[in-house]
């Protein structure tokens, strides 16, 4: 995978994974479309460890994230992403089969760019998944670049490493013996 | 009582809503597109006040900021609907020309999405109708807006 991720689907139902990939390959998309199959690889995908230690780095475009998932469901997906200052602004939008008002509610809480229901027709869900990717890729202008997230995070480590180091170095005890 | 608004424009250029309107009805939601021409208008219909009191109820499931608001004041207008307890969770799309520290900040103040503008008309058009499929068939507004229809999409 030379080109960089379009979207990284977080589902671990094969058929919907299967359908979702059918879309995406007839929008000539899918060979920049990662998979993982819940939150925990996911975060692997997006942290690059585990199985994905040795990808490339650089945030796909979109998330598209299931949210019943074994492991680390989707709300607590959203709750380590949206947190990480690294990550936070990449879109993501729930894909689900849940209609119910609590998801959607606690999803749109949680920091969801968009919910989108998996329909049980299948010409119709394979519309909305057609109009899903055709905007969040082709319409949609992502946050600022990965890099730059990747640089602000750095700074911020640098930071708090500097931080530190002041404060053992405030601290005598934390001297090495000899040391003025 | 007027058709429940699905779509919420704010845009004071009449060119712009023509292109705009003109790509809503290509999915049927012309009609369920209202259109006031600045943050204070779009306020007033939100919150059903002013010339917007006898609104039909329900929150659009789509409030798009249009590409010739001024950047600070789409991302004021933002600002405004996610500090608002009622109107915090509305599905929020800026369009316009934006440095990357504007679509940064707008993304990190809740933007739902940030569409660049398109100089052609053509393809600004085709922006609007691809924008109208998603927020105004495929995405599920969250409760309070108006529902997704029922009825098959264009």
């Amino acid at each position: 995978m030379n080109d960089p991720i379009e979207i990284l689907l977080i589902e671990d139902d094969p058929g919907d994974v299967h359908l979702a990939l059918a879309v995406f390959r007839a929008l000539k998309i899918a060979d920049r479309c990662a998979v993982a199959n819940d939150g925990e690889d996911g975060m692997d995908f997006l942290y690059r460890r585990g199985r994905f230690a040795a990808r490339k780095p650089g945030a796909p475009r979109l998330i598209l994230l299931d949210l019943k998932m074994p492991r680390a469901n989707g709300f607590d997906f959203l709750q380590v992403v949206k947190k990480d200052p690294g990550l936070a602004l990449i879109p993501i939008v729930a894909l689900t089969s849940s209609r119910e008002e609590r998801d959607v509610e606690r999803a749109y809480d949680l920091g969801v760019n968009g919910y989108v229901v998996k329909g049980i027709d299948f010409s119709e869900y394979r519309t909305t998944l057609r109009s899903l990717a055709l905007y969040w890729t082709g319409v949609n202008d992502e946050p600022p670049a990965y890099v730059e997230r990747g640089v602000a995070s750095l700074r911020a480590f640098a930071g708090r490493q500097l931080q530190s180091l002041r404060g053992n170095l405030s601290n005598p005890w934390l001297w090495p013996m000899g040391a003025v | 009582m007027t058709t429940p608004a699905r779509i919420l424009l704010v845009e004071d250029a009449p060119d712009e809503w023509r292109i705009a309107l003109e790509s809503f009805a290509e999915s049927g939601l012309m009609d369920q597109t209202t259109v006031v021409k600045d943050r204070g208008e779009a306020l007033d219909f939100l919150y059903g006040r002013g010339p917007f009191r006898q609104r039909a109820s329900g929150m659009p499931a789509v409030v798009v900021l249009g590409p010739t608001m001024k950047p600070a004041t789409a991302l004021s207008t933002l600002g405004d609907i996610r500090n608002d307890a009622d109107l915090r969770r509305l599905p929020v799309v800026l369009m316009g020309m934006f440095d990357v520290e504007t679509k940064r900040l707008a993304y990190a103040q809740g933007a739902n999405s940030v569409v660049g503008r398109r100089d052609d008309p053509k393809s600004r058009a085709e922006s609007y109708a691809v924008l109208g499929r998603f927020w105004g068939w495929a995405n599920v507004p969250p409760p309070g807006c108006i529902p997704q229809p029922k009825a098959s999409r264009p």
